[in-house]
């Protein structure tokens, strides 16, 4: 979705739109960093990008059968993030596998869906791309409610995330309840990308998931201080992106994802500065 | 170091392992073994690649199930057992210890220190006594703010080591843990894990090298899929250890540092 230059002779904070997409922003930027730490930590950063992809399915199942679009989403995503959880940990086969299986076969049960129906094109066409300047204040409050509900388990869940994020043999050792938390964690993901998808699309929800972390991860030595800057770096990158949007006249969703991988490349730069300059490490 | 525990009278065995076979598919890797540690055991684990140590291991501590047999930690059946701040373990490498993993040598230490569900762990204050004690006694007080990715291989052993005994456990069980640490690394070691089980802590150590845990261990038992020796470790002779391994074994014992045998 792009503004018109009607639309830019006002102020950016004048639109109702405006400000439900910027509050929109700085809570899915603020949040879903906090919970793609622990995909990224545990190697499935491209979790959220095969979940939005069976989202897609849902999505398209829901509007064929005319029944709530969004539960039928939530529950086909929950599915097969359980599914790829359970494939996962029982060593059924590496990650990166089970994601593809995924990702492929949904993705090819979509088309095939979408191809064969006719009416609801424009919908799917605005949740590839995503639609954070068409948020309606009930999409605020959906997002809000998420947000809370991430903070709150990641923060009461933290010393778990990050034992099981740590290593799980290890955790399974120390009393971690492992299986409760990968559990747990892949249905907070699931009800993330199903909730998330309206503002970024399904092509690149996966961004403001995973890169705001991984810049973080370059700024900070300790866990707590790479959460918290990731948390940082995914809402400027939702204000500045959408700030960028409405004045260079660019799509949204794009235009936040930029600006989320430019904070990644300054942030390894920074790393790669600071170890240059720094005394070599004394190993012994 | 301060006392760390004292022994459990009451408790007859920390592990106790029951005829146990594991297979992966058709391959049996595990077979039919019985084994016991008591309490104040130090006992060594050794055999050649792929004999079944690392999976003997990860049964006893109740991380795959067995195919046949019955696994108690101390006194409790494997499937039940709740007390794990009793176990430290100490794996060879953890899967968080790449590069990129935002985390200090404290914060992976005083991941040990968990003792269960508390919803405000993360308010809580990470720098404590405990784990700079650990890290100390590891031997790597200075690398406390240290991203533990950017350590070296040794190094990262020490805080998987200083993350097992931040707990004070009661038995310690180290799966290959010392193979990256230098020659004044393993020797500060072993002699901390002789320490430690002065004090009565149980030790069970899986090792390649054979001439340190033969002089360390109290008893040694070794493995090629199933159990061909266990006992005190100088009643090993080099006839079984060849058999085990399939080759004539030398075996040296000299050790300058050494004076405690």
């Amino acid at each position: 979705m792009r503004f018109t230059s009607t639309d830019k002779d006002m102020s950016i904070l004048e639109y109702d739109f405006m400000q439900r997409a910027l509050v929109g922003g700085i809570l899915m930027g603020a949040f879903a960093p906090v919970l793609g730490t622990f995909l990224v930590l545990r190697r499935i950063s491209l979790i959220s990008d095969t979940l939005a992809h069976v989202a897609l399915l849902g999505l398209a199942i829901g509007l064929v059968t005319n029944i709530w679009p969004n539960i039928v989403t939530f529950i086909s995503v929950c599915a097969a993030a359980v599914t790829i959880e359970f494939m996962r940990s029982r060593g059924r086969m590496p990650s990166d596998v089970a994601l593809a299986i995924v990702l492929y076969s949904t993705m090819a049960g979509s088309i095939v869906l979408i191809s064969s129906t006719q009416g609801f094109r424009i919908d799917l066409f605005s949740f590839l791309f995503g639609s954070i300047l068409g948020l309606n204040n009930s999409d605020i409050w959906i997002l809000l409610l998420l947000a809370a509900t991430v903070f709150i388990c990641i923060f009461i869940f933290f010393s778990e995330l990050a034992q099981t994020a740590f290593d799980a043999d290890l955790a399974k050792v120390s009393g971690v309840p492992v299986g409760m938390i990968n559990l747990g964690l892949a249905v907070l993901t699931a009800a993330t990308i199903t909730f998330s998808m309206r503002l970024m699309g399904v092509l690149l929800v996966g961004t403001l998931i995973v890169v705001p972390f991984i810049a973080g991860q370059a700024l900070f030595d300790n866990l707590k201080g790479a959460i918290f800057s990731a948390s940082i770096i995914g809402a400027s990158s939702s204000v500045l992106g959408l700030v960028g949007s409405f004045y260079f006249d660019l799509p949204a969703g794009g235009a936040i994802a930029i600006v989320a991988v430019c904070f990644l490349i300054l942030s390894v730069v920074y790393r790669r500065a600071v170890k240059l300059l720094s005394k070599p490490a004394n190993h012994y | 170091m301060a006392n760390l525990l004292g022994p459990n009278n009451k408790l007859k065995h920390i592990i106790n392992a029951q005829n146990i076979s594991y297979s992966y598919g058709n391959e049996t890797v595990v077979e039919n073994v019985t084994f016991k540690i008591l309490p104040g055991d130090f006992v060594a684990l050794v055999g050649p690649n792929g004999s079944g140590k690392s999976t003997l291991i990860k049964l006893l501590l109740g991380l795959i199930r067995p195919s046949h047999g019955n696994i108690s930690l101390f006194d409790t059946d494997v499937e039940k057992f709740n007390s794990w701040e009793k176990i430290g373990y100490v794996p060879q490498i953890a899967s968080g210890l790449h590069a990129n993993y935002p985390m200090t040598a404290g914060e992976a230490v005083s991941l040990g220190e968990y003792k269960g569900f508390d919803p405000l762990r993360i308010f809580k204050k990470t720098k404590n006594s405990n784990v700079e004690n650990a890290l100390d006694i590891a031997g790597i007080p200075h690398l406390y703010s240290r991203r533990v990715g950017d350590l070296s291989t040794g190094q990262q052993q020490r805080v998987l080591f200083a993350k097992a005994i931040v707990k004070k456990p009661e038995v310690l069980i180290l799966d290959e843990a010392i193979a990256g640490v230098d020659l004044h690394g393993e020797e500060q070691v072993y002699s901390l894990l002789r320490e430690l089980n002065e004090q009565g802590v149980s030790i069970l150590i899986v090792s390649h090298d054979i001439g340190a845990v033969i002089r360390e261990a109290k008893t040694v038992a070794c493995i090629n899929r199933s159990l061909v020796f266990h006992g005190d470790s100088h009643t090993l002779t080099k006839d079984e250890l060849a058999t085990l391994y399939g080759y004539p074994v030398e075996v040296l014992l000299h050790d300058a540092l050494h004076e405690h045998r």
